[in-house]
């Protein structure tokens, strides 16, 4: 159930940007941590938090452990939800720093004589 | 005697790989079980909901750093700070709840809120601090019983030549000396 936004960090929106890239794929924790340029460890706490949104949702791996030999994983992906709501979180993120170098740009300008 | 030096050391170079292999499978495998029991030792210090919820998974992604040494044991340490954000934002802070006055309401205000800390301070358990009587009585026992080691080190170190025994028995001379040597001092003031 949607609690409303989560928590918009530098760290979130570089695993919104991976998931957004391929709304149906499905990503265990270390392979988005990998992906989205973040250290190892330190991602759980963000997908706890889209998890409590509603934007995102996670399964365990349907594998035989003792035939893969490592133990299963659990995946997370975007939901209905959350695919739009990350969509329209990137895209302000981008307007906002677009924002800030128009007017970065516009301060450094010299006054016409 | 050149080729025996030779095959001396091909057979010294081998060895050396050997047991290089050896004590560095020995420290691989070492620090693969302390990084284990750290992750094991995090997934424990979680409420029980949050150890079944999250418990397999960081061992799952633990598995997938087998091959990466210094992956792992970064993961583990960020791991801890994790487990202490997740408690965090799972269970809201009773003393942030009982801070912050909501209205009028009695027993949110700041006065209720000093009650609450009187309360759980008086319910805490005493530190093992030693009580002044405590140490009056060590000093009456020590001083007692000092003549008898005195003399005691005395015969010790009388009977033979200085070796370890009579080191011991100095020691506790002096130690003997010194606390009735105080004493005598405190008793005249």
């Amino acid at each position: 159930m949607a609690e409303g936004l989560p928590r918009m960090t530098t760290q979130t929106l570089a695993v919104l940007s991976v998931m957004v890239g391929d709304p149906t794929a499905e990503w265990y924790g270390l392979d988005l941590t990998r992906r989205a340029g973040l250290r190892p460890g330190t991602i759980y706490p963000l997908l706890d938090r889209l998890l409590k949104v509603g934007w995102m949702e996670r399964r365990w791996e349907d594998i035989d452990p003792t035939a893969e030999g490592r133990p299963r994983r659990r995946l997370y992906r975007l939901t209905g939800v959350g695919a739009p709501a990350a969509r329209w979180a990137l895209d302000e993120h981008l307007q906002s720093l677009e924002r800030s170098r128009a007017a970065a740009s516009g301060l450094g300008r010299p006054e016409p004589a | 005697m050149t080729p025996i030096v030779g095959v001396l050391a091909v057979i010294g170079a081998l060895l050396l790989a050997v047991v290089r292999a050896l004590v560095v499978d020995e420290a691989k495998g070492r620090l693969q079980r302390r990084i284990a029991a750290d992750v094991e030792a995090t997934i424990a210090s979680l409420p029980p909901d949050l150890q079944e919820e999250w418990g397999e998974e960081w061992r799952a992604d633990l598995d997938a750093l087998r091959s990466m040494p210094f992956a792992a044991l970064v993961y583990a340490h960020n791991l801890r700070r994790s487990g202490r954000t997740l408690i965090a934002e799972r269970v809201p802070s009773p003393v942030a709840t009982a801070a912050v006055p909501r209205s009028r309401r009695p027993g949110l205000g700041a006065r209720a809120v000093q009650r609450m800390t009187r309360r759980v301070a008086g319910r805490q358990r005493p530190l093992g601090v030693v009580s002044r009587d405590d140490l009056e009585r060590v000093k009456a026992v020590q001083v007692r019983i000092a003549p008898a080691v005195i003399g005691a080190g005395m015969v010790v170190v009388a009977l033979d030549d200085i070796g370890p025994l009579q080191i011991v028995a100095l020691i506790l001379m002096s130690s003997g000396l010194s606390v009735a040597l105080f004493e005598r001092r405190r008793s005249r003031r």
